[in-house]
């Protein structure tokens, strides 16, 4: 049994998911009105101004209107206006999964561009940043805890991480956010309350890099936070289940260090479902950096997708960031699947 | 005298908690005298043997409360021996053990061949080898238990449970220990592998001079190869003789009821079955564990631990119907 098999079936599987969102996000757009309705009023927008400028060498209303007619016209050919949402959509569709994101309409990317593609590019680093950083504080201390505590299960610190692994998983992380900035950036002054810089910002790279650290301290705490007690549980009872497997007292019986049947055997064979609780957690954090970001104002693609939404929406927009969390979720879940595959011989088909 | 390979005397294992004490080894002694000889060690489900077989590796979980008695090995004392030293010097490479339940016994994830060579690569000590001389000796092992070398390349769940089982027995062997104690080795297996196993312990028995020490409920098997054989009941050893005198001239009523329970294919006579359960470890009868279901108790057995009687050579039985003057 070859072991790429699997992995393309599963790969296959996933983008075929990634298909399904994309088509769900059409029809979300399309079939409520919402494309018609933004791109009707780019139409009007752009209407008004031509009016203004034509008004100056048209004197006669009638001809004036019929130009103004022409002009409507061409503008909704031009947005595809003139043909159902369902025929216009895939082609916008297509036009994203070619990268061909198109201009925003009113945001800009810092340095000026009106590219799609730049402005979230722009985003994208900001972002990888808060959740890769949250991820690996995540995966260190809860495997460490987790471990831990599956070794003295019942203890007192076993039962205070129980309540706090119930109230971390409850807990919803843009109201824990706020409360952090109340607490350390308001009550104490520790740290900055938003933004990923001061104002203005330091210019040698070192201090501008301790200014970044502190800035985003706040937004990771707060991710590690709502993420962690749940993983520690996953980690304590998969490794306390192993444990009780006879094979773990056949390791035992061969007189190895505890330290290596902890790690070679318990966890070993504990890694799969591990994994899968750390990669799903991250990609529930995906959704979450939409909240953490704007509570932290933090110029990253979640910040973007919330921008996107308040003021004016602009579809380009929203078919692009989809596609791009959509992608980050797949890579992800592709990952995740890689690793199930090598981690675990049992898992072919 | 010369000194036993192996000689147990008073070994406890108890499991707590205190309140409600579980006896699973309950003042057993043993001894192999040499090796190349095999001792059974025979009882029913829950007769202690299990806990037994992990007293002797000192395999303790954290429930044990007591674990004392003197366990020597070509005379030196083992229960003096610090965790550490035990686990580096004895458990493995001078007594190792097949264990129960061979379903479950192999790590899936990892490869025969990697679990099998495992302690000579990972574990500290004098057996520490290379990468290659553990391969060598993967192969060699795997040669011993009738497997081919490409099996170590396997998972477990590649495995047939006649495989998993020499390939348990093959880990067992790879760091050539003195005695090798086999926990119900062939109970998950159809009679034709288990058959298959029994004839490959007789070869690794004679042709290694390895020592075993063979836990069962089925005195059939056990007489197939052992020795010697011990019968356990509630955590001790109630009746202890060769293989002959046990099958022949059982002396104790338990060892007479359990023969008697054993089908046979030709006799016209029905097994008999053993009435009431065996006792709970942690609430045990007082006297003779054994009272409440034999049909000859003395008024005594409820009231007295029976004394040890020899009624042979080597054959030793603790009963008060085997007392020359039964008191009271």
């Amino acid at each position: 049994m070859s072991i790429l098999q699997p992995l393309l079936v599963r790969t296959l599987s996933l983008v075929v998911v990634f298909f399904v969102i994309l088509f769900l996000l059409v029809i979300t757009l399309g079939a409520t009105g919402f494309s018609d309705r933004t791109l009707r009023s780019i139409v009007n927008e752009d209407l008004r101004g031509i009016r203004t400028g034509l008004a100056q060498t048209i004197r006669d209303p009638d001809q004036l209107e019929s130009v103004m007619r022409e002009r409507r016209q061409d503008l909704e050919s031009f947005y595809d206006l003139d043909k159902a949402w369902y025929v216009r959509l895939p082609g916008s569709l297509i036009r994203v999964i070619t990268l061909d994101l198109g201009e925003a309409r009113n945001m800009r990317a810092f340095e000026g561009s009106k590219k799609i593609s730049r402005i979230v590019l722009e985003r994208l680093p900001n972002t990888m940043i808060l959740l890769t950083t949250s991820f690996l504080v995540t995966t260190v201390i809860g495997l460490a805890v987790g471990t831990y505590l599956s070794t003295h299960p019942g203890s007192r610190l076993d039962r205070i991480i129980s309540y706090f692994a119930a109230i971390s998983f409850a807990i919803p992380a843009w109201w824990l956010g706020i409360i952090l900035i109340l607490l350390f950036a308001i009550q104490f002054r520790i740290f900055p309350s938003g933004g990923m810089y001061s104002s203005p910002p330091p210019v040698d790279s070192l201090p501008r890099f301790w200014d970044l650290v502190l800035h985003a301290t706040l937004p990771i705490i707060t991710l590690v936070l709502v993420s962690l007690g749940p993983y520690i549980y996953v980690v304590r009872t998969m490794t306390i289940n192993i444990a009780q497997e006879d094979f773990v007292r056949t390791a035992r019986a061969k007189g190895l260090r505890e330290r290596h049947v902890l790690t070679a055997h318990i966890l070993r064979v504990a890694s799969p479902p591990i994994v899968t609780g750390l990669i799903l957690g991250l990609t529930g954090t995906l959704g979450g950096s939409i909240l953490i970001e704007t509570v932290f104002d933090w110029q990253g693609m979640g910040r973007l997708y919330f921008e996107t939404f308040a003021g004016t929406p602009d579809e380009g927009m929203i078919v692009a960031l989809t596609f791009v969390f959509t992608l980050m979720y797949i890579v992800a879940r592709i990952i995740l699947e890689i690793m199930y595959v090598l981690l675990d011989p049992r898992v072919r088909y | 005298m010369s000194t036993s390979l192996l000689e147990v005397n008073n070994l406890e294992l108890h499991y707590g908690p205190e309140s409600s004490r579980v006896r699973a080894v309950n003042d057993v002694s043993l001894s192999i005298h040499e090796s190349g000889r095999a001792l059974g060690i025979v009882g029913e489900s829950g007769c202690g043997k299990s806990s037994l077989s992990l007293a002797l590796m000192r395999m303790l979980d954290n429930a044990v409360i007591q674990y004392s008695g003197s366990i020597k090995m070509e005379g030196e004392e083992l229960m003096t021996m610090s965790d550490d030293e035990f686990r580096q010097q004895i458990r493995w490479s001078r007594i190792s053990m097949v264990p129960q339940g061979s379903m479950n016994a192999l790590n899936p994830v990892l490869r025969l061949g990697d679990q099998i060579s495992e302690p000579l690569l990972y574990k500290e000590g004098p057996h520490k080898t290379t990468k290659k001389e553990a391969v060598a000796r993967t192969n060699e092992v795997l040669n011993m238990v009738g497997l081919s070398e490409d099996i170590a390349s396997r998972y477990p769940h590649e495995l047939s449970g006649g495989m998993k089982q020499r390939g348990l027995l093959a880990m067992a062997l790879i760091l050539k220990p003195q005695i090798i104690i086999l926990d119900e080795p062939t109970s998950a297996l159809d009679v034709s592998v288990q058959a298959q196993i029994m004839n490959l312990l007789k070869k690794l028995k004679t042709d290694f001079g390895l020592a075993i020490i063979f836990v069962t409920h089925d005195v059939a098997l056990a007489s197939d190869i052992c020795d010697e054989i011990s019968v356990a009941y509630a955590g001790k050893i109630v009746e202890t003789g060769t293989a002959e005198q046990i099958l022949r001239d059982p002396q104790h009523p338990y060892t007479k009821r359990l023969l008697v329970s054993v089908p046979t294919i030709k006799s016209p006579i029905p097994p008999d079955f053993i009435p009431g359960s065996p006792p709970n470890l942690s609430d045990l009868p007082s006297g003779c564990h054994f009272h409440p279901r034999c049909e000859n108790a003395l008024p005594i057995c409820s009231k007295q631990i029976p004394p040890v009687i020899a009624k042979g050579t080597k054959h030793l039985a603790q009963c008060w119907l085997l007392a020359d003057k039964p008191l009271g």
